[in-house]
Order: C-alpha cells, then sequence, then structure tokens
C-alpha cells in the first residue's frame, strides 16, 4: 500500500515516504536517486516535399546506424557474461535490422513524409498489433516497441542525452532498454526503480541476471523522487523508502550486513550448479508458507518455490480469505519468485486444522474429510481459489497441486472445476495462463500404487513423504505409543517412491519430492539414484543439499539405489544407507 | 512461417513475433530458394534439438 507523507511538507521536512512496487530483482541497497526525466518528443505529422526525401532516408539510415552501433558497444560489453545476455541484446539489434520495417518505413518517406513521422507510424502499426494481444509476454514486447521506438527516433534528432551517472546511485525512470541496464551495469548503480511494470521484460531479466536490485511499476516514481536524496530499495519485497529516517537506514543496514554474511558464507556455492558430479542436474525448490519467506528462498539459490502451503493463510486468518485476498497473496509470491516456478497447493485442510463448513468434529481427522476431499465437500471454497490462483498466473510461473489424492475422479472433478472457472474468468475478459500446469501429491499408497494411471492425466507429481510414510505403515507419529514405527525409510514406503518415480518417466512428467524425506541426509544418494527430478525443501537446507547432491556420482547412486531396492532386510538397509 | 492460416516471412523477427507462437503449438514452414533443401534440412535439426533448450 503506498502511503504518501504531507505534501507540502515533503519537500521541506523531507519526510520518510514509501512507495510499493513490484520486486523484480533480489538484493537490498542504499543510493542517492539518479531521476532520469523521460524525454518527451512530440512528433507531429510532417509532409516534405519531394526534393527532402533522399536527405529525409539519409537521416533514417543516419539514426538506425547510430543506434545499432551503440547496442553493439554493449554487447562489447558483456561478452563475457552468459549468453541470455547477450541473446537479449542481439534480439533488439534484430528487431532494428528487420528489413521488412526498415523497407516500409523508406516507402512511407517516399511518399512524402519525414523520417520521424515514417517511424512513428510503421512502429505504431506493430506496436498496436501487440498492444491489443491477450499473451502477457507479446503485450510486454508491445513495451519494448516503445522504448525502442523512443530510442531511434532521439538517435534520429541526435538527442541522446549522455548520462554521467555517478557510483552507487539508485536509477529512477520511467523506463529503460537492456542498452540502459548494460550502461547502468558499467556504472556501478546500486539500483534501478522505474515506472513501468513487467516482470518479463528484458530490462528485468537483465537487472536479475546482474544481480542489480529493482522495483518496478512503481507509479509516479520520477515526480516524487527528487534527484539526490538518500533512497533504500529492496528488491525482495518491492518496497522503497525516498529519504529514510535514522531508524529505518540502521534497520537496513542490519538486514544488509546479515545479507552479506550469508553470502560470504556460502560463497561460491550459491552459483554453482545443482547437478552431481557426473553432470545429472538436480532441482531444488523451497517450501514455504508465505510470500515473506520467498526472499530467502531466492538468496539461497534456489530454483523455484516447489511447495507453498496455502492453509497458512487461513490459519493465520482464522477464516476462508475472499478470492481477492488470496489473488494478492498468491500474486505477491509469484512476482517475488519469478521467473523461477511456484507451485501452489490448494488448500489442505482437515478437522485437525480448521473447523469452518466442516460437518463435525471427526474422531480421526487424519482419515477424514481433509485435502480434495474438503475441496470438493465445499464446491463454493474451492472455486474461489481456483479463480485466484488462476488471475495469479499471469506471469505464466504458476502451478497448481491438489492434495491427497486417492482416486482417479478426485482429478476429474477438479479439472471440470478448474475448466468452469477458466470459462468464466474468459467471459470477464481477465487475463490468465490457459496451459496452467496441474499436477498432484501423493501422499496415499491409493495414490501411489496407481500413479502409472495418474501420470496421464496430470502435468507433474511431488511426493509428500510424511502422509505416504503414515499412510503405508498404519502409523500416526504423534501417537507416542507407536512414534517409533514410524519409518519413513521402510522398505514398503521407499518401493512405493520408486514405484511412483518410475510412473512418472513412463509418462515423461516431471516428479518432486516436499516431504521431509528431500532433505534427510542419508536420503539423498538413494533419492538421486532412482531418478527424483527435483528436492523441495526448507530455504534454510537448501544449500547443505546442493553441497550434498554436488559430491555424488549419479552411476554409483543409481547401483545403491538398486540395492536398497532389492533389499528386505531392515538392518541391511540400514548399512547401505549409511545409517549405521 | 504459417500459422492458423496467418502467413510471414521468417526473415522478419517483428513477423515471427506477430505469429504469438507459444511453445507447442503448430507452425507450418515453407521454405523455397536455391538453398531450400540445406535449409530444410537445417530448420528441421533446429526443431528436433528443441532450439538447443533440451
Amino acid at each position: 500500500m503506498p502511503f504518501l507523507g504531507d505534501k507540502h511538507n515533503e519537500s521541506k521536512s523531507r519526510e520518510e515516504i514509501i512507495l510499493k512496487g513490484i520486486p523484480s530483482s533480489p538484493g537490498m541497497a542504499l543510493g542517492k536517486a539518479y531521476v532520469i526525466k523521460p524525454e518527451v518528443i512530440i512528433i507531429p505529422v510532417i509532409q516534405i516535399p519531394a526534393d527532402k526525401i533522399s536527405h529525409e532516408i539519409a537521416r533514417l539510415e543516419d539514426g538506425l546506424h547510430n543506434m545499432m552501433n551503440e547496442i553493439q558497444t554493449a554487447l562489447d560489453k558483456v561478452k563475457n557474461d552468459s549468453q541470455n545476455i547477450s541473446a537479449i541484446l542481439e534480439t533488439n539489434l534484430l528487431i532494428l535490422k528487420d528489413e521488412f520495417i526498415i523497407s516500409s518505413i523508406k516507402e512511407r518517406i517516399k511518399t512524402g513524409y519525414s523520417a520521424e513521422s515514417a517511424v512513428v507510424q510503421e512502429y505504431e502499426n506493430q506496436i498496436n498489433f501487440f498492444k491489443n494481444s491477450k499473451d502477457l509476454v507479446l503485450k510486454e514486447r508491445s513495451f519494448e516497441l516503445e522504448h525502442l521506438k523512443d530510442k531511434l527516433l532521439a538517435t534520429i534528432r541526435k538527442k541522446i542525452t549522455n548520462h554521467n551517472i555517478p557510483e552507487n546511485s539508485v536509477i529512477v525512470a520511467q523506463a529503460i532498454t537492456p542498452t540502459d541496464v548494460v550502461n547502468f551495469k558499467e556504472s556501478k548503480v546500486a539500483g534501478i526503480i522505474t515506472e513501468a511494470g513487467g516482470i518479463a521484460s528484458h530490462s528485468a531479466l537483465l537487472a536479475r541476471s546482474f544481480g542489480i536490485p529493482s522495483v518496478i511499476g512503481v507509479r509516479d516514481a520520477h515526480s516524487l523522487i527528487n534527484i539526490d536524496c538518500d533512497i533504500i530499495i529492496d528488491g525482495y519485497a518491492g518496497l522503497i523508502h525516498i529519504c529514510p529516517s535514522n531508524e529505518c537506514i540502521k534497520e537496513y543496514e542490519a538486514r544488509k550486513s546479515k545479507e552479506d554474511e550469508h553470502k560470504r558464507e556460502l560463497g561460491e556455492l550459491i552459483n554453482l550448479n545443482t547437478e552431481t558430479q557426473d553432470g545429472i542436474k538436480i532441482k531444488l525448490t523451497a517450501n514455504i508458507n508465505s510470500p515473506d519467506e520467498v526472499k530467502e528462498a531466492v538468496l539461497f539459490g534456489c530454483d523455484g518455490i516447489g511447495l507453498v502451503r496455502t492453509e497458512n493463510l487461513v490459519m493465520n486468518l482464522k477464516r476462508f480469505p475472499d478470492e481477492e485476498e488470496q489473488y494478492n497473496w498468491y500474486k505477491e509470491i509469484t512476482d517475488r519468485a519469478y521467473p523461477n516456478p511456484v507451485v501452489l497447493r490448494a488448500f489442505d485442510i482437515g478437522s485437525d486444522k480448521y473447523l469452518e463448513g466442516l460437518p463435525h468434529v471427526e474422531l480421526n481427522p487424519a482419515l477424514g474429510l481433509r485435502g480434495i476431499r474438503f475441496l470438493l465437500h465445499r464446491e463454493d471454497i474451492f472455486s474461489n481459489q481456483l479463480r485466484a490462483f488462476l488471475r495469479a498466473s499471469v506471469n505464466k510461473n504458476l502451478k497448481i497441486m491438489l492434495p491427497m489424492i486417492s482416486s482417479l475422479n478426485e482429478i476429474e472433478h477438479s479439472k471440470i472445476l478448474l475448466e468452469k472457472c477458466k470459462s468464466e474468468l474468459k467471459e470477464k475478459d481477465i487475463p490468465f495462463d490457459y496451459k496452467i500446469p496441474v499436477g498432484i501429491m501423493i501422499e496415499t499408497p491409493s495414490a501411489a500404487l496407481l500413479a502409472g494411471k495418474f501420470a496421464g492425466e496430470v502435468d507433474f507429481f511431488s511426493i509428500g513423504t510424511n502422509d505416504l510414510t503414515q499412510y503405508t505403515l498404519a502409523v500416526d507419529r504423534d501417537n507416542e505409543f507407536v512414534t517409533e514405527l514410524y519409518d519413513t525409510f521402510h522398505p514398503s514406503v521407499l518401493k512405493l517412491i520408486k514405484n511412483i518415480v518410475d510412473s512418472a518417466k513412463s509418462k515423461k512428467i516431471p516428479v518432486s519430492i516436499c516431504g521431509e524425506l528431500a532433505g534427510h541426509a542419508a536420503a539423498t544418494n538413494f533419492l538421486v539414484g532412482i531418478g527424483i527430478d527435483e528436492l523441495s525443501v526448507p530455504p534454510v537446507i537448501l544449500l547443505e543439499l546442493k553441497k550434498r547432491i554436488r559430491s555424488l556420482n549419479f552411476k554409483k547412486a543409481k547401483k545403491t539405489a538398486k540395492d536398497i531396492i532389492n533389499c528386505d532386510s531392515s538392518s541391511d538397509l540400514m548399512k547401505l544407507l549409511e545409517l549405521i | 512461417m504459417i500459422r492458423d492460416g496467418f502467413s510471414i516471412n521468417a526473415k522478419s523477427i517483428i513477423g515471427v513475433m506477430t505469429l504469438a507462437a507459444e511453445q507447442g503449438c503448430e507452425l507450418v514452414l515453407r521454405i523455397d530458394g536455391i538453398d531450400e533443401s540445406n535449409a530444410s534440412d537445417e530448420l528441421n535439426e533446429l526443431f528436433e534439438s528443441g532450439f538447443g533448450e533440451q
């Protein structure tokens, strides 16, 4: 929520102002504002006499040439960075060089328009085409074409201002191009704030690649921020503090030094791939309960969020949130994690956690109306949640996961509801990801045994080892009389896990583990050996797990996993797992 | 390059963008010119290899 200080006093007392935008590149920084005022170029439609045509064409070619040179210079600056970075700049170059658009601009000049008028008309044609698209990524391209067009116009008019940006500045701009970001990086800027939104934009992508903290979609930023005032930018939460109070600066410094300490401790590990010594890649994702935890997960270098327990929202509010509240919460998470994927699990709620809407107090909630059973029993609550998921999916990095599935008709029934919600949104012209992936938790023995069938119906599996163990062994681990019988490494549980992974592989869908077993030191070798694609764990153990995976050899792990599966004696198993 | 009856010249990157071709959609490629067989082989390879992203 933006709250603004009293406008009349703000210039004198320099009161702290907090603005909220979209977090688009994680990290924190404190620096002096460097405001780049947008160059307003008004291009009137100018008719030119026939004898000026060749002169206008020369001006166009000159402008194109200069701008291509500028991008080429930026390309040279990033030649040692990753290929993705140069690919972005090359795309800009390809657009400028597009022979079809150049020839149509020239044709238009020949019918008697100035170079600028011709550029505006031809680019606008393309821009409008993208602007009307419902696809968020294409819409984003319309803004990029727009920025490219403005830059080209300024270049033709030779109105490019060369900014001499002091080190450690926080850039405040209306919009920026990828080339700008490269130049900012060279000027060692501390952070970037833009008014334009679009976390899918190439500029946002570059800021993330360079690790420059960035907040976008901050309305009126360049009119509210004075040049030279101090700014704290929080790229995790999407907050900016203008003229921060001393308290705020203190808090920032404490957080920043903690972050730096973390980074030092983790050293190089954070930037290394999660792969075995023989090059088998494993995805490492985080289990989280709230938007705030995304920050920690990102800090530890996760590949995404493997599980969001949305029922926490219910338990915190002590009631079911409405669609709007849910949408805001989910969108916050997907924005913060972008471009990494986020798996949102539908409410896994039973009478042990929450009573509203349940028919009666249940004697045995674990075997009662919980997870998907509750959701299908309360279609109103489920549909609200599905609509909120869909609305938050516009970045195309959201996946839906259904909890406690035990039979096929639960999947079918849920999909029918989802389709219904999709048509409702379509009718209202509300955008969402048409192809939003839907996966299931495999945590009942029934689902584990039928995994081969289910794999053809869903987009991914995630194994919940805690419930799978409790249901397979018929042991309530919170019951002190039987708690020692609770054994995630029981041969029956491991055999079920193997069956789930094989079933997923046979239908080529990804399979992850989000239960405690995923982070268990003794299990990593086995899980990697049976071919798990992804492990989802609490953020704090991400790096420890990465270190362990990097010490493994896949071929060896595969052999050990085979021995483990064929082993029926618990004591032999313990030896194989190196537990004794 | 043709999608749902809408065709563009693939030499134009803006043209390719306007196809709005998301992953998994169906495209028809028409290759015409002196190096057409070479070009078609190479394009086939590019598509088969998942554009080097897999």
